[in-house]
């Protein structure tokens, strides 16, 4: 299973976006999560999601981003669900927990505000944070995707396209790893 | 052949039992049913219901009765709001009645003073019929409502008068006398005692009796009223309803209206049996043309009256012929003047049985029109539907009941460009929702008909917020039945309320208490000192753990296994004590705890 964790606030007025994922939902194994359709008052069910999360191969995260950060529901997502005593640390009787262990970690995102401004210094910086969370959790770090803004059908086509290039990407790196354990 | 009276109870019981589930299965409406019971007793039937005082008695309580449980409803402050309606408009409507009937029956050849006697007597509503009526339709609380019962309080108050002038006119053996200083005396004695000692009764019995003596104090107590009442000639009913008033306030107001509701119910069916049983079928089978021809005249020149009031003190238009209707009757109060009147010799025993009939006639007639004026106010309202249907888009959402509930929810709404038909039967409310943008239909929401009318066919979404669990229960089934494509949302009372909901079917319950309970819990908690957020979550959590909760009740519940379902409530109530107590002491330390791991990891970095 691959969970995939869509953020927009306002995701009923981004119609293209929409035309994306559902270009892309239809992957087999990949299941859309709807942050802020299913948690719309910022009380997550962390039990639910965890259980979710553990069931995963891989974990994208698929966001508009405003000032290179991304929504508030997925912060308050990613402080409440990949916390302390689960994701990483450890837990009561002292041993190294590591639920999300070597799973695959990876972020679709495109600049919403302000829309190429962005310092191409800060850029290469700006995931930091994420890459952080996804080595202390032991996740394997992939290549995050930058779509273009999406304007036009043309556009949307061709980022679909990217998206699930990507996916394909994720999902051989996936079969072939299963491969190796096998092995 | 004479009976004893509790042979005479047997047989009305019985009567009961067996004609009224039989009107009603045919739609006539529970009034009807006991006076087809009553005329199956009477003469023309069994014949049983001769010599039956103790059980006209036992009748007249059940007026006495239900006037007192109206009295609780009413304490003084709605009442004195109610003082326009009860004064002015009830004034003018016994004063308009009774010119109109009087100048009718002078016209008829009768003597000048014989005609305002008639006028005056059969001016008078029958409280019962027109409190039954409205009961039934949910009326009470609207404007019309108020109306009708602002009448007939004030036709309690004139019929003391008019008993005094009856027997002052024509007196003879039987007149009730009428004592000003005693029946003064009395009325402030009710008050006295109502206002300090029942109290202090009610709650020494409350606390050292049992049960069932709670109901013998409450019987006491309107049985005493109307003793005292009718020593000194005021209606037993009007003192019952000042009694009752006076306990409104009271916090076993609910306690004794519970109490008392069987024996209301009982009585005041018994009422309408002795009703039934005085209907003579004989004078009716000779003189039928003659008496035919009386009833349409009298009751057609009081509807006719009755409208003309309703226009002058400003009831809207729909719902006049209802006010119309619902007064249009004779009294129970004039059956008494009537047999006062015979035996005084103002009227000839003919006169005065013809004129018992045409009451008993008249009260008959009353709940078979109601009935049709249902029907015809459902087809008034399919009407105009038909007419609006093409060239106005419906609204997809329909809001049934309109008071507190369901303003806010359609306030939302419309703030946001959305513009909900709503649905209520208050006239007052109606008036006051259409300025401000509202389309508003004036009708009870458990009828199919009237649901359409409102669009229900077109519409996406029917939210209940009738605050009555007999009525959303009624909606729901309807709109589950008839609507099927509708989205319903209905309010519920409390988590019983909530189960059977989802019985019926319902997925969007809300418990109308439960989340403004739960937003000034978390407030409590702020003010206590905890974080504006922290405070949010704990009450998140407590949210999410009651629906737990209740999904697990329900399964229990449905098994019916009533020890397993305590057990689980108080082992759940640990529960969530337990929770909330480690999630306070923990979560602040869980959060440095957290930090503390990321500070780790960055120097492990």
């Amino acid at each position: 299973m691959i969970s995939l964790l869509y953020a927009h606030p306002y995701a009923h007025h981004a119609r293209l976006e929409r035309m994306m994922l559902d270009a892309v939902q239809h992957w087999p194994g990949l299941e859309l999560r709807e942050l802020y359709q299913l948690y719309p008052d910022f009380y997550i069910d962390v039990a639910l999601e965890q259980k979710l999360l553990v069931h995963s191969k891989a974990i994208i995260l698929h966001y508009p981003m405003q000032w290179g950060l991304p929504p508030a529901l997925l912060v308050q997502y990613l402080h409440k669900v990949f916390h302390y005593g689960w994701a990483y640390g450890k837990d009561e009787t002292e041993a190294a927990v590591n639920s999300l262990q070597g799973k695959k970690f990876w972020l679709v995102t495109h600049a919403v505000a302000p829309h190429h401004e962005l310092d191409p210094c800060y850029q290469q910086t700006m995931f930091t944070p994420l890459q952080q969370l996804a080595l202390a959790c032991g996740m394997q770090w992939q290549q995050p995707l930058m779509l273009p803004v999406l304007t036009d059908t043309v556009v949307t086509t061709q980022a679909a396209e990217l998206f699930r290039q990507g996916l394909e990407l994720l999902s051989e790196s996936t079969a072939l790893n299963r491969g190796e354990h096998a092995s | 052949m004479h009976l004893n009276v509790l042979t005479y109870l047997m047989i009305y019981l019985a009567a009961m039992v067996l004609v009224v589930p039989l009107a009603k299965r045919f739609g006539l409406g529970v009034v009807l049913g006991y006076l087809l019971a009553g005329i199956a007793l009477g003469p023309a039937g069994f014949a049983v219901a001769s010599n039956t005082d103790d059980i006209k008695l036992l009748a007249e309580l059940g007026v006495v009765l239900m006037l007192f449980t109206i009295g609780l409803e009413l304490d003084a402050k709605k009442l004195w709001a109610m003082r326009h309606r009860v004064f002015l408009f009830g004034s003018l409507q016994v004063l308009v009645c009774a010119l109109g009937t009087a100048a009718a029956t002078y016209l008829l050849g009768l003597s000048y003073a014989l005609s305002v006697f008639i006028g005056l007597a059969l001016a008078l509503s029958s409280t019962a019929v027109a409190v039954q009526l409205m009961k039934d339709r949910n009326l009470m609380g609207t404007h019309t409502g108020q109306s009708v019962f602002g009448a007939l309080l004030l036709q309690d108050m004139v019929a003391i008068p008019l008993l005094i002038g009856v027997s002052l006119i024509a007196p003879s053996a039987d007149t009730a006398e009428f004592k000003a200083l005693p029946a003064l005396a009395a009325v402030v004695a009710v008050v006295l005692t109502g206002r300090y000692l029942i109290g202090y009764l009610l709650h020494w019995v409350a606390h050292y009796g049992s049960r069932e003596l709670f109901v013998g104090l409450a019987l006491l107590l309107v049985i005493g009223v109307m003793e005292l009442m009718t020593a000194v000639g005021v209606s037993a009913g009007l003192g019952a309803f000042i009694a009752g008033v006076l306990l409104a306030s009271s916090e076993f107001r609910h306690q004794l209206e519970a109490d008392l509701e069987p024996f209301k119910g009982l009585f005041l069916g018994l009422f309408f049996i002795t009703i039934g049983a005085s209907i003579n079928m004989q004078l009716l089978s000779t003189q039928w043309p003659l008496i035919c021809m009386l009833l349409l005249l009298f009751v057609g020149l009081k509807l006719l009256l009755l409208y003309g009031v309703a226009h002058l003190i400003k009831i809207a238009a729909p719902e006049r012929l209802s006010y119309a209707i619902l007064l249009g009757q004779g009294s129970e109060f004039a059956f008494v003047l009537a047999a006062l009147a015979t035996a005084g010799g103002l009227l000839s025993p003919t006169e005065g049985a013809m004129l018992n009939l045409l009451i008993a006639l008249s009260i008959a007639l009353s709940p078979l029109l109601m009935k049709l004026y249902d029907l015809w106010s459902a087809r008034q309202q399919h009407i105009p539907q038909q007419n609006s249907d093409v060239e106005s888009s419906e609204s997809p959402v329909i809001i049934a009941g309109f008071g507190r509930y369901g303003q806010i929810l359609g306030r939302l709404l419309l703030s946001n460009g959305i513009v909900p038909t709503v649905m209520d039967h208050d006239s007052d409310t109606i008036q006051t929702m259409t300025k401000f943008g509202f389309k508003v239909y004036y009708g009870d929401a458990s009828r199919m008909d009237v649901l359409e009318a409102a669009g229900a066919a077109q519409a996406k979404v029917l939210v209940i917020a009738v605050d009555d669990v007999q009525a959303i229960n009624a909606i729901v089934s309807n709109a589950k039945q008839h609507f099927p494509h509708l989205t319903l949302m209905a309010r519920a009372k409390d988590v019983a309320h909530m189960y059977q909901l989802r019985r019926l079917g319902v997925e969007h319950i809300e418990r109308e208490l439960f989340e403004a309970s739960l937003r000034q819990g978390r407030d409590v908690l702020t003010q206590l000192g905890m974080g504006q957020y922290e405070a949010k979550e704990l009450a998140d959590r407590f949210r999410a753990a009651n629906y737990q909760l209740i999904d697990k009740m329900q399964l229990v519940r449905e098994q019916q296994d009533e020890k397993n379902y305590i057990q689980l409530l108080k082992q759940s109530r640990e529960e969530l004590q337990r929770q909330l107590e480690r999630e306070s002491r923990d979560a602040p330390q869980r959060y440095q705890g957290e930090r503390s791991g990321n500070d780790e990891q960055k120097s492990s970095n």
